[in-house]
């Protein structure tokens, strides 16, 4: 059943000056628990899509359509509650508020969602335990390797139990071996707990571990396969 | 958007009031991310704090006590006067106090003293010499214990029943000595002829210039004599216990005293010492306005860069759910904080500065001594404890802190949940 339609996406950037056109007129659905990546070279709209998916950017004209929800007709604040409490973000650059702990980190989204206290503590170290950095809860950000940062991030995208994750070529600054330990977690959550993982990526690796590969050129859908 | 869509938004309170401790946790830590920079600003805060508080304290020291002068020395916190009195200061504008007036005077809880004055003009003169001077009957025993009279005695005793205490200068002008005799002639109460003669008994150092060149204190009962001036007194000043104290009974003394007399607070008797203390203080504040002014750009020069640093912190924390609002919040906070610091550091660091000064006042030697000597006032630089001078730092670093906050606030209202993209 599809959880996501984006119906005839176009965005336009830079249209008073010379317009770059991101996206034009992209038709995707995407069902519960996919573990899908989206590819493409640099400039085809991957980003952009992911941004628009998470309602963190509008389409010019489109709609993009969550669980029946037309996000990009809510308003600032209802956008921002959707997202909190139905999308979890990966970043490239893990993107940590970086006076946290690691176990902080992760509560700060439960703490927007007005958990209370001993289930936040509990909730962030079970998911701290399930990216495998336990013992990494009372460190901060800076204190961490990429890896290690990137496996907090997971965990805060998971915090809030969301519908789905974006992630944003999560890969992209990690080496292989810590990559390919971020992509069997996220595979493992995927396949455990049924979360839709969306990924944009230029890398092999995730593409392989991808059941959905699409791929997108100039902004638009060049393929869509299924693995 | 479909009517089920409600469901899925959640909490309408989430994100806005949730989470406010960790907040202040997290403004609290983003101050210690660059300790350098926030020393800094914190130090330019607490600097101007300190500066600003001694200088308050020192103006609030030399107003409190300029008014003692006038006050302790002079005026009385108020007078009763015969209603003519102030616009024509005559021997005939003088009034006979009632019993029951200075009965009700005496007993009432607020006022500490009540002392009676009789004053008038007369020609003094001995041997060759002669000098207008203004004679003042006095109560020894009261006037000592309102103006500490008996500690300006320079040469011979304090007055005795029938005896004259002159000025210095007045002394020099005419030659006189302790133990010479005074000869006074003046025009009394009615215009009958006045004339007396007084051995001097002391002479005083008094601290104003024109006062030590033209005063002759008598006993009361010998003035009223002179002046044939039975009973009667040109003032009653009223100490009370304190100023509040004054301000609080003046109204209930206004209708206890019969018409024909008049009640003067000090600040009606010498409005120029008002008005001096009020445009010293307007000068102070538009210094401490200045001061205020450039630490402000200060502070909002390390919010600007911080803001910069941060940009895609923000994006985000609104990406993943924080409202703007509350992230507004939050830098508000941060600097806040910094402002709380500051002032909480320039408190402790001034005050046992202010402490010390306020028990050790600053001599000032030299010139500038000699020239408040010669206006009557003590040269020292009196400090003040008054709370007032911390309560203005308290609200001018918080009025600060709020002005500074409008562009950090402004700002994360635009800010954007994607990364990267200008605000």
């Amino acid at each position: 059943m599809s959880i996501i339609t984006l119906n005839k996406i176009y965005k336009t950037y830079n249209s008073r000056q010379v317009p770059v056109h991101a996206l034009k007129g992209v038709d995707l659905l995407f069902d519960e628990g996919e573990f899908t990546a989206i590819v493409g070279p640099s400039g085809s709209g991957k980003t952009t899509l992911l941004n628009i998916l998470g309602g963190l950017d509008d389409p010019d004209s489109g709609d993009v359509i969550i669980d029946e929800v037309y996000v990009n007709r809510l308003s600032g604040n209802e956008k921002i509650k959707f997202r909190l409490n139905h999308i979890g973000f990966i970043f490239q650059a893990y993107n940590l508020i970086p006076v946290l702990t690691a176990r902080e980190n992760v509560e700060f989204i439960l703490e927007l969602q007005g958990v209370p206290k001993a289930e936040r503590k509990k909730r962030s170290l079970q998911l701290l335990e399930a990216v495998g950095i336990p013992e990494k809860a009372d460190v901060r950000p800076r204190q961490l390797s990429g890896g290690q940062q990137q496996r907090v991030a997971v965990a805060r995208a998971l915090a809030s139990n969301p519908r789905f994750v974006l992630a944003d070529e999560p890969t992209a600054n990690l080496d292989s071996t810590s990559a390919e330990n971020l992509l069997s977690i996220m595979h493992e959550l995927n396949q455990q707990e049924n979360t839709t993982f969306i990924f944009s990526t230029h890398d092999e690796r995730v593409v392989k571990k991808a059941r959905r590969v699409v791929t997108l050129q100039d902004g638009t859908i060049k393929d869509d396969k299924t693995i | 958007m479909t009517t089920s869509n409600k469901e899925y938004l959640g909490n309408t309170r989430q994100g806005v009031v949730a989470g406010k401790y960790g907040i202040i946790k997290i403004a609290w830590r983003n101050l210690w991310r660059n300790k350098r920079r926030t020393l800094i600003t914190v130090s330019s805060i607490f600097f101007g704090v300190i500066f600003s508080a001694l200088m308050g304290s020192m103006q609030e020291g030399s107003y409190q006590k300029m008014i003692e002068n006038v006050v302790k020395f002079y005026a009385g916190h108020a007078q009763i006067q015969q209603k003519e009195f102030p616009d024509h200061q005559t021997i005939n504008n003088s009034f006979v106090p009632s019993d029951s007036l200075l009965e009700k005077l005496r007993k009432h809880p607020q006022i500490e003293m009540v002392v009676p004055r009789l004053e008038s003009f007369a020609l003094a003169s001995s041997g060759n010499q002669t000098e207008g001077v203004l004679v003042l009957g006095i109560d020894p025993g009261k006037e000592d214990r309102m103006t500490g009279l008996a500690n300006k005695v320079v040469s011979g005793t304090y007055l005795d029943k029938n005896g004259a205490l002159v000025g210095a200068d007045l002394a020099d002008n005419l030659g006189l000595e302790v133990g010479d005799t005074l000869v006074m002639i003046s025009q009394g109460f009615h215009g009958v002829s006045a004339f007396g003669q007084y051995q001097v008994e002391g002479i005083i150092q008094h601290p104003n210039p024109e006062l030590n060149r033209r005063l002759v204190y008598l006993p009361l009962n010998e003035t009223q004599y002179f002046f044939q001036a039975f009973g009667r007194v040109t003032s009653l000043a009223l100490i009370a216990h304190s100023q509040e104290d004054m301000d609080y009974i003046l109204t209930e003394l206004k209708q206890e005293i019969d018409s024909d007399l008049v009640i003067r607070t000090w600040q009606e008797m010498f409005p120029a010492v008002l008005q001096q203390i009020e445009s010293d203080r307007a000068s102070a504040l538009i210094m401490k306005l200045i001061l205020y002014v450039v630490i402000g750009f200060g502070i909002l020069g390390t919010v600007v860069m911080m803001m910069a640093e941060r940009r895609a912190e923000f994006s985000v924390m609104v990406a993943v759910g924080m409202f703007r609002s509350r992230l507004s919040l939050m830098l508000l906070l941060e600097i806040l904080l910094m402002g709380l610091l500051g002032v909480l550091a320039g408190f402790i660091g001034c005050m046992p500065v202010i402490s010390w000064f306020v028990y050790h006042p600053i001599p000032i030697a030299g010139q500038a001594g000699e020239w408040m000597k010669n206006l009557g006032f003590e040269p020292f630089m009196f400090f003040a404890w008054d709370i007032g001078v911390f309560i203005q730092q308290v609200i001018a670093v918080l009025l600060l802190t709020i002005v500074v906050s409008v562009y950090p606030v402004t700002r994360a209202f635009k800010v954007s949940p994607v990364i990267g993209e200008k605000n």
